[in-house]
């Protein structure tokens, strides 16, 4: 025979047992609905970084050299194939629209995020080639007392004379403009005067005319050094990318 | 009180009448003068404001197509496939980027960069390919251009004490004949202590030459002063990725 008492222990057991997995359901539910923002949240983000993360593994399998732009780091790349070859750190970010009688045009949409191309040095950097067509060498060996000393090739520094402000412009309307952070405080005073308003009436040319020459225009200030350095050493034809703020 | 009589009378009233006009025609000068110039001010700060416009670089999240599900258990699918996918493309990223050392070149301002994982661990200076274009007048009327290519390499072979073995260039740029005996073209000592083979007849290599350096005077090739090069040389294995731009 059962003891009485059993039935009635199993009986409010049973009662614990539900009464606990109610509760453990209630909260189950609760922070599920609690999750839900949280992950709308994280796929919103999800999909944010997966389209920068895109762009960024088209250009590494691609062959063209390409500048990654980071506003929230502050840093400009210099990469080919997913490698950094030069890091430089940007001083000073601005972005510009053209602008008449003070009213500026809306900046176009969607200038972050998007690979910019074909982009090239304005001034551009050009270098004549020296074209050699040595004498033949019968004539070689009657000339070889008196051959002319090896002139010694200039430095790069010497070569390519860097300007105070250039543009690197890319297809569709995008332009880098690189300052260096100092002004050129060697140059006097009505020198430096008469370029500025050589770089005002060029950009005042630029904004009125019915296609303006930058629809964007990326102000980057770099330290001389960089400037210079940028300048003398960017390949042709290279792509562009700037991240995005989130 | 002033007498006045009909003539004085009648002579102030012409004088009033001549005064008059004059006085309009003036104002009018000075109000035409005062637009004039109202009108060039504008205009010169309408211009002074006119040209490119600059702002701070704001938040500009990418736009994106794709719906977010209402769906607590669509939005966990999507949430799970979306990390899944983030994964790969980290892994497709990371596996681009080279691993370990790696040698960067920039051959317009002659400097090498010895690298590993973005850290610079040695910057040297070298001299990189002239741009200079030889002309052959003898024989097939060649042309060389003396550039150092730009791109990705590898290091295909690590030599010590090498041996140049002078291309035809070398004798053309000489004024020599071009040999027919291969022995005359080997020259022993030039290339330094060590070279890096890099394809294409290019390499990273030792000079007699070593205050040429950070000029652009070579056919092609890196030239690296002594202690640079055998840093380089330890620190590279075959297979290390050269960039060059």
């Amino acid at each position: 025979m059962r003891p009485p008492s059993a039935p009635r222990s199993t009986f409010i057991e049973r009662g614990v047992r539900v009464a606990v997995l109610a509760m453990l359901l209630g909260v189950v539910t609760a922070s599920a609905k609690d999750d839900a923002p949280d992950a709308r949240l994280e796929v919103e983000a999800l999909l944010h970084d997966n389209a920068v993360l895109e762009k960024r593994v088209e250009m590494a399998n691609g062959k063209e050299f390409y500048l990654l732009l980071d506003p929230t780091a502050g840093k400009l790349k210099l990469m080919l194939q997913g490698a950094v070859l030069r890091d430089y750190a940007v001083q000073g970010l601005e972005v510009g629209s053209p602008r008449i009688a003070f009213r500026s045009r809306d900046l176009e949409s969607g200038w972050t995020g998007r690979i910019w191309s074909q982009g090239n040095l304005d001034p551009a950097r050009d270098r004549e080639r020296e074209h050699v067509q040595i004498p033949d060498s019968t004539v070689m060996a009657m000339q070889d007392s008196v051959a002319p000393k090896p002139k010694i090739p200039l430095l790069p520094e010497e070569i390519y004379v860097v300007p105070h402000r250039y543009h690197v412009r890319y297809e569709g309307g995008l332009s880098l403009e690189v300052r260096p952070l100092e002004l050129d405080e060697s140059a006097s005073f009505w020198r430096r005067t008469r370029a500025a308003t050589a770089r005002w009436y060029h950009d005042f040319r630029a904004s009125v005319a019915k296609r303006p020459e930058d629809v964007v225009r990326l102000r980057l200030i770099l330290a001389p050094t960089d400037a210079a350095s940028l300048y003398r050493a960017l390949p042709p034809d290279t792509r562009l990318f700037v991240m995005p703020r989130g | 009180m002033r007498a006045t009589t009909p003539s004085d009378a009648l002579a102030a009233a012409t004088s009033l009448q001549m005064r008059q006009p004059a006085d309009r025609r003036r104002g009018t000068a000075l109000v035409v003068t005062a637009l004039v110039l109202t009108a060039a001010g504008t205009m010169g700060l309408a211009a002074y404001g006119t040209g490119y416009g600059y702002r701070k670089v704001e938040a500009d999240p990418v736009k994106i197509a794709a719906e977010i599900p209402a769906d607590p258990k669509a939005l966990k699918q999507m949430q799970s496939k979306l990390r899944s996918q983030q994964r790969q493309l980290v892994t497709a990223l990371e596996r681009k980027a080279p691993r370990g050392v790696y040698i960067v070149i920039d051959q317009t301002q002659n400097r090498l960069y010895l690298m590993e994982d973005e850290k610079v661990l040695r910057e040297a200076v070298c001299s990189a390919g002239s741009g200079l274009i030889l002309q052959e007048q003898e024989h097939g009327k060649r042309q060389w251009i003396f550039d150092t290519p730009r791109g990705v390499h590898k290091v295909r072979s690590k030599i010590e004490d090498p041996v140049w073995k002078k291309p035809d260039w070398a004798f053309v740029e000489e004024g020599k004949p071009i040999p027919t005996n291969p022995e005359e073209r080997f020259a022993p000592g030039e290339l330094g202590e060590y070279a890096l083979y890099f394809g294409n007849g290019y390499m990273i290599h030792g000079t007699l030459y070593e205050r040429l350096l950070g000029r652009s005077v070579t056919h092609g090739c890196i030239r690296l002063g002594r202690e640079d090069l055998r840093e380089v040389y330890r620190a590279a294995a075959l297979g290390t990725p050269i960039y060059i731009y």
